[in-house]
Order: C-alpha cells, then sequence, then structure tokens
C-alpha cells in the first residue's frame, strides 16, 4: 500500500514537474518574444528614424537626379548602391508592413542591376515614397504605444 | 492598395508631370490662402490639372512672430480646391511633396528654362 503511494506521489510529482517544465518554457518564450519586441522597438526609436531621414534625402537626391544624361547614370548608380546599403540596414531593425515595404524598394533597386532605363528609376523612387509614409506612419503608431 | 499608397502614387505622378512640364504652375500671392498669416505661407503656387484646381505651398516659421512659433505644423502643403477656390481636401503630408514643391520651383524659377537650354547645349 505504502509502495502504491509513494509510487502515485511520485508520479504526481513527476506530473507537477512536467506542467512546471511547460509553463517554464512558455514563460521563457513569452520572455524572448517581449525582449525581442522591446529590442526592435529600442532599435526602431534610437536608429530608424534618423535611417528614414537618410532614405528620404536619397529619394529626393535621385528625384533630381532622374535623367538620360551619361554623368547622371553613373550618379544613379552610387546613389542606388548607397540605398542599398542603407535599406538593409533598415530591413534588419523593422518588421511588419514596414519590413515588406523596404523589401519592395530593394526588390526595386535590384530590377535597377538589370535595367537601368528611367523608368526604372522612377518605379525605384516611387517605392522609396510608398516605404517613407509607411516608416512614417509606423513612427506615429510607435509615438502612441509609448503613450499607453 | 492602401488610400496612403494610391497618394503616393498620385502625388509621385503629379511631380513627374510637373517635371517634365505637362502640368504647368502659376506663383500666387500668399495673401491668397486665408490662413497664410497665422502659418506663415512663405510661397504658394497653384494649377488647374484635369479639372481640379491644386494648391501647393510653403510654410516658413521664421515668418511667424515668436509666439506663434514651435507648434507642429507641415512644411509643405498640397490642397485640392474647389472651382472657388476653398480647400476642400488635404492629402495626408508625405515626403514626395517636398520633391513637388522643388520641381514646382524649378519651372516656375524664371532661371529653370535657361537651365535647361545650357545643358542641352
Amino acid at each position: 500500500m505504502l509502495h502504491f503511494l509513494n509510487s502515485a506521489v511520485r508520479a504526481a510529482i513527476a506530473f507537477a514537474g512536467d506542467i512546471a517544465s511547460l509553463a517554464s518554457l512558455g514563460l521563457t518564450l513569452l520572455v524572448y518574444f517581449n525582449i525581442r519586441k522591446l529590442r526592435r522597438a529600442y532599435l526602431f526609436t534610437a536608429r530608424v528614424p534618423e535611417l528614414t531621414e537618410e532614405l528620404s534625402g536619397k529619394a529626393s537626391e535621385l528625384f533630381r537626379l532622374r535623367g538620360t544624361s551619361a554623368e547622371s547614370k553613373s550618379e544613379i548608380q552610387v546613389l542606388m548602391a548607397e540605398s542599398d546599403v542603407l535599406l538593409r540596414s533598415l530591413k534588419s531593425k523593422v518588421s511588419g508592413s514596414s519590413r515588406v515595404a523596404v523589401k519592395a524598394v530593394l526588390l526595386a533597386t535590384a530590377e535597377y542591376q538589370l535595367n537601368d532605363s528611367a523608368d526604372i528609376v522612377w518605379r525605384v523612387y516611387v517605392a522609396m515614397q510608398k516605404c517613407l509614409a509607411e516608416l512614417r506612419q509606423t513612427q506615429l503608431d510607435l509615438k502612441w504605444d509609448r503613450h499607453l | 492598395m492602401t488610400d496612403r499608397e494610391k497618394w503616393v502614387e498620385a502625388l509621385a505622378r503629379l511631380t513627374r508631370k510637373t517635371q517634365e512640364g505637362q502640368i504647368r504652375w502659376l506663383s500666387i500671392p500668399p495673401e491668397e490662402i486665408e490662413s497664410a498669416r497665422s502659418i506663415g505661407v512663405d510661397k504658394a503656387f497653384e494649377t488647374t490639372f484635369l479639372k481640379q484646381r491644386i494648391r501647393a505651398y510653403r510654410t516658413d516659421e521664421s515668418l511667424l512672430s515668436w509666439g506663434e512659433r514651435g507648434r507642429p505644423r507641415d512644411r509643405f502643403v498640397i490642397e485640392f480646391l474647389d472651382p472657388t477656390g476653398i480647400p476642400v481636401y488635404r492629402p495626408p503630408s508625405l515626403d514626395g511633396a517636398r520633391d513637388l514643391f522643388s520641381a514646382i520651383e524649378y519651372q516656375a524659377a524664371p532661371v529653370g528654362d535657361f537651365i535647361d537650354a545650357l545643358l542641352r547645349d
């Protein structure tokens, strides 16, 4: 009888241990996702506004250079390469719809490497503007998130 | 496509058509804008495209008195007007508005055509 109780207690303790392990795994995951969210929010607040301003400057410069002269083309190539680096940095710091918008600009800049026509340059410019609108909106949302 | 994306596309098209000379903007006195004095309008332009009157203006805080400075306000504003000149719609503020304004300024500046001719020469 004692042996039976002991085994029942042992089984109960083992079961409780399993439950506790699962609960701690859940808590660990919760902490992990919260820390990741905080890290993203911190990175976003610290770096993304600055990178957004830089991207805005690049878009304006691209608009100014948009032309067909050979000199402009080489300047546009340099600008596209700089923008590519900037966008990759942005991509690692944003998530959700902002990340989708950044990826769309990266796709457009990749398209420019295959075809450097004025139309593709314009497509990159429009994609940059859409991305800027998305990033500005996310920054506004985050401002509200901090107030809540 | 979201409304914001649509407006980004529309603004980009306005900018492109302005840059290519398909839309001609006219400079207007800032005083024509009702709130010009309270928001510090620096330069203003107007056009009609596809039967729609559109106004664009830039604000400059230095034109305001000290007491009125420091409030958040849009630097570049685009407005759709009704036939009597009353603003009926103001799209969301976007980075592209700055490029549209610079294209308008370039077009309206008397040296714009000269620079283009010089570069073609």
